[in-house]
């Protein structure tokens, strides 16, 4: 009898401890990962509705754009309508997702970077460990930069002390870390990308993936936000050395709903490196947003731009539709015009009017008709310096580019709104977005004063 | 280790003696054996239990002695015998005055409810019977104690909920396993009774899966030597149409009057030249007609005025909805012999549900037998039960137009002949009409067509088996083995044939246009067909000693112990896809290109590349536990209970050693009338109980480790796979707990006529997983994490009365359930506005208040010139809404109350005439709140929305004096549309009480019916969802409604016939 037992009880144990490692480390749901391996890693940074998306709300505040009372009825949040008409409050106590979703990109560009450093040398410095160091650091410090862009004071040397925006280093959640000084931002957006530029490759499969031109147009774009026109101008050498394509607007078919090529998988041969908005409401261009006619007229006929660009929806009121991703969310990435208008801007600061000339040209013929096109000339540094801002602002309209240049160009604003003139004045605290609420509340950020 | 120690221990504990012995068997005065009664030689030492076929041997040695059985609910009896004797029958009678007999399962064991320290609930078949629904768990609506039917949350829970994001649904246990099928495939007619587990020493034999309470139901089994049964039912039970008109809805006259006004301001303007298409309703074509000069004014108002006359809600009640009609019919048979005992049952239901289109329907086969084998020594069971369920969908629930909008109210969906009519739903009508002109296929939406046309099906079959085995080692010493193997296949089906306007919609939308106008077609004409397919497999094998036996002088200390080890796994996979161009004549379908972006038809500026679905799930969840359970009593006064449970999982990115969790618990039950001092005449039995102990909870969506989910990119613009993080890491994570306190007492007085039972309880969730804002910086805007912890306490107490006795009997039962619980630890507060809801745990809690909870502004009426909603802004009258949600903090948002009734329960009422009964249930459900919907003018003002209210709104100075509904605003304002949609306002009480439903039956007995003198026959009348009594809200509404429709009256025939 006692022995049956015995036997019971062996079975019951062998049972028990026979597969029980195995059988417990079962993966729950074959969907889900611990990122741990290059693969793994690889596939955060492949996640494009995290990293590649550009703020967008801005766009409603840098007057490229109008609206009327009942368009203004038609769009989603208050955010929106307060963004336009630059009010004191802009988010009340709502999220702001252009804000978050930025700092997502850094929480995910931080899992990467603290995963590739656990994993042994010889990965890290293998091909794809280079190249994944590389990316997070892109992603992170363009972030950073859009951030302070939006959130902090413009640059200016004697900004450098005022509030910047949280530099976060780690991916720990818990960790705290305060709005700290704008300089400190942008010293460390330089320091990614210069770290980055040692190990990017020159070329990739898909162009959300930076390159080492997307980088280089990168710097360029920053430089000049820094105002920083001479490194501008040598980040833009760097990008055109290697002569990039520029897209002929005459093979575009004018009558085609969207007449750009599509960037993704493969796409627009000018575009150096992929990134959309986030998407808001308001976007062109299926909402009430048309383009201020001013500079709707300021395209002369033969510039193909303006059939392109526009779709007329009732008289004097053209939607934005020159989307150059293609697709429906407008696209905000790099592109090799932005840097030849970039090098043309440096080259007209520096007195190099010639030169500025050639870049705006070279630029610009792709966008005329064939054989109407006269090439465009100058007297003087001024002169050729408020041709390219101007063609700046034709050539880069709804990209999301257009708020940083009110900033640093000082530029004021008015408009029209419920009955009511609205003055974005030059220098303008308003210039600075509010801290979402929740930041306040719960981080205990300071907020910028309006 | 430990088994065999206790195994040591069962062995010295026994010590028997063997000898000559007395055997035989104690049954009822019907015949049904007793099993767990107490029989013993007075003036001995010598006594037993007997087993579960009701037979007893006593070894003892030769002589005469005094027998003495007794049996709780049963008189007891006393008789000489000669020992040895076999084959002796005791027969007991029911004692009036006593408790009836009352069994309960933790479904790893069967125990006499006497003996139990913990909070158990039994239900009986005749109570499972009284009411007529689809599913079991229905049947335990307003009879158990402790036990609510929830509006927000779960369907159901136990003693409130315990939990804020794991799993809060009770555990169910069929047979002795863990049920994870929908509990529709189990057929009622099936199920012998329904045991609920409610605190920590009933329960945490379940351990980690026992946080919630466990509702365990054991299904019918034969029984030993009793003749073939046949036993049949049938009932149809009849809905009536659901109120569509419950619901206060804008009328077709208002909606005109805001469209008119929006159409003068332009605000449709975006809308007529939009590159998308967008739709305008009937009544703004008849506006722009008018602007245009093709419709005189006169025209216009003609027209107007017939659209301002309809009311879609007319028609979606005469297509949309009808009776409801649910057909059960059930047949089975029993029996055994002294060797073996089975049971053979098949079920057939028909549902046709309230929307039309939607059915169930439900074949179930059962059976089981169990064998004696080796003497009795061995007892071995098989059994197999197939479930296969068909549910139609056919009902496209409400409808919509403009992208999402609820249908504007003028729509009319059929003609006099009740023909389909086009709406305009999702594009403009001249662009849906120009659409065959153009080459495509027919545009128009017809929505009662596709009613008709609708071929969606979902069929699931599911397969249970289990076997077991058990062998008798030693006296009441036995060793058991159980096995299930539990299968289910479902499959979906869902055909939107060619002539949908699903289908035509698609191929139309995705046709190319290259510019002159020749079209191509990368959609195929034909149906569209999406499969889904899903497979759940579940094994679950259990090892497990039992001792059952008396020892001592006269048997007076009885022990009860299992211990055992337990191993699960459940798999369940699932895939899905669609395809096109499908032919239901010839069942073909064809290729698409599933990569190409296309741009879509309707708006050219948008496009996406022809969704094709696929998807492909596996999941896998692994148990192993180990768990013993033990009860000892001393002379049936004084019990003592304690249970241990070790869980293990394969909890994703946990080290093993994390994962497991110890639960345990201890009780101990005194019945105190038995004592010699005892001598409270007025209460002759009072039995005293009081358990302490812990159960778990799982969450398996967390991990330590930084988590991320993997999508194969196929809907992206890049194709490449990509993965999102789900959880940051979390290297303190751990496994949720439950302490509960349990104190109880049951009593039976003057007879028996009244009985009934009271407990308190105190519970304390402990590391439970909280959702909490974190400032977005951080990458992640919530943090979940084991930081919350809750406090509850409560009451069930529950009376059985036995008013009048005789030909004509009266009898009440009547239980009263008080839950109280509230966040106790909630690491970092929230926004207000995350507080602001209606009533949703959502995915925040407060300190010191209740998971489910109503918080409002303080509103303070409408302002009388504006008629604006006001508020309080630092103390002072406000209308600065946006101020007042900045200043606005968890602390000074007013807390209405909760949104879950704290104190529930029911009056139930039975009389009988001889073979008459007639027994109605009274329920109430007190002391909570909700939020009832009003208007909200949003963008357009409150078109999308069509709340009734609207034509109750403040309109002229003085109206604020009846109307709390604000006026139209000059300009869309949100936050003033949230300041009055959170405001307390519209925060109504939810008490109510309700004649939840009525039964009246008639009982043929044996020989009453002259062609069938053996059969008994019951014919019964049910009737449900009477209607409310009374209710504290002013409104008028029904809390239990929601957005929908107060649950519709239903009445039920049937019979049940046992042969």
């Amino acid at each position: 009898m006692k022995k049956k037992i015995v036997y019971l009880l062996l079975l019951l144990c062998s049972m028990s401890w026979g597969c029980k490692k195995d059988f417990l480390d079962t993966r729950p749901n074959k969907a889900l990962l611990v990122p741990t391996t290059l693969d793994d890693l690889r596939l955060l940074l492949n996640n494009n509705q995290v990293f590649n998306i550009a703020p967008e709300l801005t766009s409603l505040a840098d007057g490229d754009y109008f609206t009327d009372e009942a368009g203004l009825q038609t769009y989603n949040l208050d955010m929106e309508r307060n963004s336009y008409i630059w009010a004191k409050d802009i988010f009340g106590t709502e999220p702001n997702f252009d804000w978050a979703n930025l700092y997502k990109e850094v929480f995910y560009a931080n899992i990467v970077l603290e995963g590739l450093n656990k994993l042994p040398a010889d990965q890290q410095s293998s091909a794809e460990g280079r190249e994944i160091r590389g990316t997070a650091l892109f992603f992170r410090a363009v972030a950073f930069y859009q951030l302070a862009g939006m959130f902090a004071a413009p640059y200016s040397p004697e900004n450098l002390a005022q509030p910047g925006i949280p530099v976060r280093l780690h991916a720990d959640v818990t960790e705290r870390v305060d709005r700290g000084k704008l300089g400190d931002v942008y010293a460390q957006v330089l320091k990614d990308l210069a770290l980055a530029r040692t190990l990017l490759p020159e070329t990739v499969t898909v162009k959300t993936r930076p390159t080492l031109n997307a980088l280089w147009a990168m710097r360029a774009r920053i430089a000049l936000t820094m105002k920083d026109y001479t490194l501008a101008g040598r980040y833009g050498d760097s990008v055109l050395a290697a002569k990039p394509p520029l897209l002929d607007y005459n093979t575009l078919n004018p009558a085609a709903a969207r007449p750009f090529p599509r960037v993704l998988p493969y796409g627009n041969a000018e575009v150096l490196w992929h990134e959309s908005v986030l998407p808001y409401s308001f976007d062109p261009p299926s909402a009430a947003t048309w383009v201020v006619p001013e500079l709707y007229n300021s395209y002369a006929t033969d510039d193909l731009r303006k059939t392109l660009f526009f779709r007329l929806q009732s008289p004097g009121r053209y939607s934005f539709r020159g989307n150059y991703a293609g697709v429906l969310t407008l696209f905000a990435g790099l592109a090799t015009d932005e840097v030849y208008l970039i090098r043309a801007e440096s080259r007209a600061r520096a007195g190099n009017v010639q030169g500025a000339m050639d870049d705006l040209n070279s630029l610009l013929v792709t966008r005329w008709r064939t054989g109407t096109f006269i090439p465009f000339a100058a007297a003087d540094p001024t002169s050729a310096l408020a041709l390219v801002l101007a063609e700046r602002r034709k050539e880069l309209l709804g990209r999301g580019l257009r708020w940083a240049d009110v900033r640093r160009l000082n530029l004021s604003i008015e408009r029209t709104a419920n009955g009511q003139v609205y003055r974005l004045e030059a220098g303008s605290p308003r210039y600075v977005y509010p801290i979402p609420d929740d930041e306040i509340r719960l981080n205990g950020l300071v907020q910028n004063e309006r | 280790m430990k088994f065999l120690y206790l195994c040591c221990c069962l062995f010295i504990l026994t010590g028997s003696v063997l000898g000559q012995s007395l055997s035989g068997t104690v049954t009822d005065t019907a015949g049904r054996s007793l099993a767990g009664a107490s029989v013993s030689l007075a003036g001995t030492r010598y006594g037993t239990l007997t087993d579960t076929s009701g037979k007893f041997v006593i070894p003892a040695p030769e002589g005469n002695y005094r027998l003495s059985v007794s049996y709780v609910g049963f008189a007891s009896a006393m008789r000489s015998v000669r020992v040895p004797s076999n084959g002796l029958k005791v027969v007991l009678r029911s004692a009036s005055g006593q408790l009836a007999e009352v069994r309960v399962s933790t479904g790893y064991q069967e125990l006499p409810k006497e003996r139990a320290t913990g909070s158990f609930v039994a239900v009986d078949k005749a109570l499972l019977h009284r009411s007529v629904t689809t599913d079991v768990i229905g049947r335990l609506r307003d009879v158990v104690p402790g036990l609510s039917f929830n509006n927000l949350g779960t369907r159901i829970s136990i003693r409130g909920q315990n939990t804020l994001f794991s799993n809060a649904d009770p555990l169910i246990v069929v047979d002795g396993f863990a049920y994870n099928q929908p509990i529709e495939n189990l057929n009622p007619a099936d199920v012998a009774s329904v045991t609920v587990l409610k605190d920590a020493a009933a329960a945490s034999i379940w351990g980690a899966r026992a946080g919630n309470g466990v509702i365990v139901i054991t299904t019918n089994k034969g029984g030993y030597n009793r003749p073939i049964r046949v036993s049949a039912s049938a009932s149809v039970n009849v809905g009536e149409r659901p109120d569509l008109y419950y619901q206060p809805r804008m009328s077709s006259a208002d909606f005109i009057g805001i469209e008119q006004k929006l159409f003068a301001s332009g605000y449709y303007a975006a809308a007529e030249n939009s590159v998308s298409h967008a739709p305008l309703s009937p009544a703004v074509e008849l506006m722009i007609a008018n602007r245009d000069g093709q419709l005189s004014a006169g025209e216009l108002d003609l027209r107007l005025k017939g659209l301002s006359a309809l009311d879609v809600r007319r028609d979606l009640s005469r297509y949309f909805y009808r009776r409801s009609v649910n057909q059960q019919y059930a047949l089975s048979l029993d029996g055994g012999t002294d060797q073996q005992r089975y049971y053979f049952s098949g079920g057939y239901d028909r549902n046709l549900d309230n929307a039309v289109g939607n059915g169930f329907e439900r074949l179930t086969l059962n059976g089981n037998e169990t064998w004696k084998l080796l003497k009795g020594r061995l007892e071995a069971n098989a059994g197999g039960y197939i479930s296969m369920v068909n549910t139609a969908t056919g009902n496209p629930g409400p409808l919509t137009w403009n992208n999402g909008d609820a249908i504007y109210p003028y729509a009319q969906l059929a003609d006099a002949a009740g023909n389909p009519l086009a709406v305009t739903h999702d594009l403009r009508e001249s662009f849906v009409n120009s659409a065959v002109g153009a080459g495509l296929l027919d545009w128009s939406y017809r929505p009662l067509a596709d009613l008709r046309l609708a071929d969606n099906k979902r069929r699931e079959t599911e397969v249970r088996l289990n076997t077991g085995l058990k062998y008798k080692i030693w006296n009441g010493l036995s060793a058991q083995v159980l096995y299930q193997y539990d299968e289910s296949n479902r499959s979906s089906r869902n055909l939107m044939v060619a002539e949908s306007f699903f289908a035509r919609n698609i191929i139309n939308r995705y046709t190319q246009d290259d510019g002159s106008g020749t079209l191509s077609f990368p959609i195929p004409r034909g149906g569209v067909l999406d499969f889904g397919a899903g497979r759940s497999v579940n094994h679950d094998g259990r090892l497990q000693l039992n001792y059952d036996g008396a020892f001592g002088k006269d048997g007076k200390n009885e022990l009860n112990a299992i211990a055992g080890y337990q191993v699960q796994s459940l798999r369940v996979t699932g895939n899905e896809h669609t395809v096109y161009g499908y032919d239901a004549d010839h069942a073909t379908m064809q290729p698409v290109d599933g990569i190409t972006y296309f741009g879509y038809y309707d708006n050219p500026a948008s496009g996406n590349t022809i969704p094709l679905n696929l998807s492909e799930s596996d999941a896998t969840d692994h148990f192993l536990s180990y768990y013993t359970n033990a009860a000892y009593t001393y002379d049936r006064r004084i019990s003592l209970s304690g249970s241990a449970r070790l869980d293990r999982s394969n909890l994703f990115g946990v080290n093993t050693n994390q994962k497991g969790v110890p639960l345990w618990s201890a009780g101990l039950s005194w019945e105190l009338s038995r004592e010699g001092f005892y001598h409270v005449k007025a209460l002759p039995y009072l039995k005293l109980r009081a358990t302490f102990g812990y159960n778990g909870n799982i969450n398996k969506n967390l991990s330590a480790y930084t988590t991320a989910y993997y999508f194969d990119g196929s809907n992206t613009s890049t194709r490449l796979p990509y993965a999102q993080v789900l959880n940051p890491p979390n290297p303190n994570l751990r496994w949720e707990r439950n302490r509960q306190v349990n104190l109880g007492a049951d009593f039976s007085l003057l007879d028996g006529r009244i009985s009934g039972s009271a407990e308190v309880y105190y519970k304390r969730g402990l590391d439970l997983i909280g959702s909490t804002a974190y400032p977005s910086s951080s990458g992640i805007m919530v943090f979940t994490g084991n930081t919350a912890g809750t406090k509850g306490q409560g009451l069930d107490i529950s009376l059985n009365t036995r008013n009048i006795v005789g030909d004509f009997n009266w009898s009440t039962a009547f239980f009263l359930s008080y839950v109280q619980d509230k966040v106790s630890r909630y690491q970092q507060q929230s926004l207000p506005s995350d507080y602001l809801n209606f009533g949703y745990i959502g995915a925040y809690a407060l300190e010191g208040k209740p998971l489910y909870a109503i918080y409002s502004y303080r509103s303070t009426g409408l302002d009388p010139s504006t008629g604006d909603p006001r508020g309080y802004l630092n103390g002072q009258v406000s209308s600065d809404y946006a101020a007042m949600a900045a200043a606005a903090t968890p602390q000074n948002l007013v807390y209405n109350g909760p949104s879950r009734p704290v104190t529930f329960g029911a009056l139930r009422n039975t009389f009988g005439y001889k073979s008459v009964s007639l027994s109605f249930n009274i329920a109430y459900r007190l002391g909570y709140y909700f939020r009832r919907n009003s208007v909200y003018y949003g963008n357009d003002y409150g078109l999308s929305q069509q709340n009734g209210d609207y034509a109750l709104r403040w309109q002229r100075p003085g109206d604020e004096q009846h109307t709390v509904i604000p006026s139209l605003p000059a300009a869309p304002d949100n936050q003033r549309d949230n300041f009055y949609r959170f405001s307390s306002a519209l925060v109504e009480k939810g008490d109510n009480i309700r004649l939840q439903d009525v039964n009246l039956s008639y009982q043929f007995t044996k020989g009453r019916i002259k062609f069938l003198p053996g059969a008994e026959l019951q014919v019964y009348l049910y009737a449900a969802n009477l209607g409310i009594l009374w209710r504290a809200n002013r409104a008028k509404l029904d809390p239990d409604a929601g957005n929908g429709f107060p649950q519709p009256r239903t009445v039920a025939g049937g019979i049940r016939l046992t042969y």
